[in-house]
């Protein structure tokens, strides 16, 4: 019998396999640069959302969130948060990744309006013709 | 009944993966670019729900700003600047088809190669267990032992500072390449002086009054987000971007002039000057302390360790601070907060001005 909880989890994750499979035919096929722009943070989202998947784990009855309620924490609270708190690494990780990645999209952005201003377009094949 | 309680949020959670779906697709095949940056927004939405039910509280809270808020407004300007639909003409259709078997295929092996390295256990999925990494991380953020600790009760913040430090070194090294990139592309650029008019520049009466009544509780939170970094979800990143979404209401509902009012591009470099300052300060602190009393002590050090018995204290008066933790969150919030505003700012400038001064650079 499976567990009806694996189940949904499972769905969760196959979901955000299709969202990464859109995203890069996004990169790929259309044309416009802010699409591209687009479709490179979803893509980026989905990354942090499978680092956060790998950190998750089951606890009864729920897990609970890496962050202590208590400033004097005896032996036994400590144990029990051990038991049943996530992993505290993978948001360390992505909480950098999400500042990094608002940092170089706003500089792409930048450069793709100066991209416009330079050609008068931002159609990827037009430009790429252009300069061919 | 229990079941039923336990089992809402893997409900919810599913049913928002799907819906993420749906919104991925439509951003990705939308032609009109401003409804692909709400289609994508949606989705943002849909990613904080999951990102909250996966019980990362702190990843919520910068990730709604960026995602929801940030992100979507500059995009919207860069698309009123540039072209405001796609031209789709002249993909082949077997391309397409090419690229999509292609990155499916790379999908699934990546996704197979999380499996095979036992990332992800199908059997029981999520795992019953933590890392052991996981286990010493949690077990240490806040000890009897000082010699082990960081004496933060805040897993996440102490990991991004305490054991991790490094990473953010270099995070905030790429934030200042990235601005310094922008900086250096609108060089010779500025914004131009004019006096602000309420009636004529910006939004409605409405927009502008809820503004300022909204903008003051958003900078509170920014502040107590970030200096209650060490002790609840939050810290320097997450106080920082949520503290940037108010420069970009002063933009977008008012007006880059009235935005000027409170400061300008030197200004907003100086304060974030004095940002990174402060975070190199904080992981170079003990390190001075012991240079001056003739102890050994480490760069990122903060608690005393066996080799190195010397550290700041964590807390003063019984208020606890985690050492160097507050320092560090106060100045990355100013850092973050001031980098933002540069873009911002410089994304804002009129097109007439910018384009007369690039045609005096191609001719």
């Amino acid at each position: 019998m499976i567990d009806l909880r694996t189940y949904l989890f499972t769905v969760t994750y196959i979901a955000i396999v299709v969202n990464t499979v859109i995203a890069l035919y996004g990169i790929f096929v259309r044309p416009n640069i802010l699409k591209k722009i687009i479709a490179l943070s979803i893509f980026g989202d989905c990354t942090f959302i499978y680092a956060i998947i790998i950190g998750f784990r089951k606890a009864e009855p729920y897990p609970e969130i890496p962050i202590m309620i208590t400033q004097q924490p005896s032996k036994e609270y400590i144990e029990h948060f051990v038991a049943k708190a996530v992993d505290p690494l993978p948001p360390a990780l992505v909480l950098t990744g999400v500042v990094i990645g608002l940092a170089v999209m706003l500089f792409l952005i930048f450069l793709s309006i100066q991209a416009y201003r330079l050609f008068g377009t931002l159609n990827i094949r037009k430009i790429v013709r252009m300069r061919g | 009944m229990s079941d039923l309680y336990s089992l809402t949020p893997y409900v919810v959670l599913a049913v928002s993966a799907l819906a993420s779906t749906i919104a991925v697709y439509l951003a990705i095949i939308e032609r009109d670019l401003i409804k692909a940056v709400l289609y994508s927004a949606i989705q943002s939405t849909f990613y904080a729900l999951i990102f909250y039910l996966l019980m990362v509280p702190d990843i919520v809270l910068v990730y709604i700003p960026v995602a929801v808020g940030l992100l979507p407004a500059i995009l919207i300007i860069a698309v009123k600047k540039t072209e405001k639909y796609e031209d789709v003409g002249g993909v082949p259709r077997t391309t397409s088809i090419i690229v999509l078997l292609s990155v499916t295929v790379f999908t699934l092996i990546a996704g197979y190669l999380l499996v095979v390295s036992h990332a992800i256990t199908f059997d029981v999925f999520p795992s019953l267990d933590a890392r052991l990494l996981a286990k010493w991380f949690l077990a240490t953020t806040l000890w009897w032992n000082r010699l082990f600790s960081s004496m933060s009760p805040e897993a996440v913040t102490a990991i991004v500072w305490d054991y991790r430090g490094l990473d953010t070194y270099f995070e905030t090294s790429v934030m200042y390449l990235a601005i310094i990139g922008a900086l250096a592309i609108a060089r010779y650029l500025d914004i131009p002086r004019k006096e602000y008019r309420e009636d004529v520049m910006g939004m409605s009466i409405i927009g502008k009054m809820s503004t300022r009544v909204i903008m003051p509780m958003i900078i509170i939170v920014a502040i107590s987000i970030a200096l209650h970094g060490h002790l609840t979800p939050g810290g320097g990143f997450q106080g920082g971007v949520t503290g940037a979404v108010t420069v970009s209401l002063l933009i977008f509902i008012f007006s880059v002039y009235f935005a000027t009012r409170f400061f300008k591009i030197s200004i907003a470099i100086l304060l974030r000057i004095i940002g990174l300052a402060g975070i190199v300060l904080s992981a170079t602190i003990v390190a001075i302390i012991g240079f001056l009393i003739g102890q050994p002590a480490y760069i990122f050090q903060n608690q005393p360790k066996i080799i190195a018995q010397i550290g700041l204290p964590y807390e003063i008066g019984g208020n606890l601070i985690s050492g160097t933790l507050l320092l560090f969150n106060t100045s990355e919030f100013l850092a973050v907060l001031m980098g933002f505003a540069i873009l911002f700012l410089l994304l804002s400038i009129p097109e007439e001005n910018v384009l007369e001064v690039i045609k005096g650079e191609v001719e």
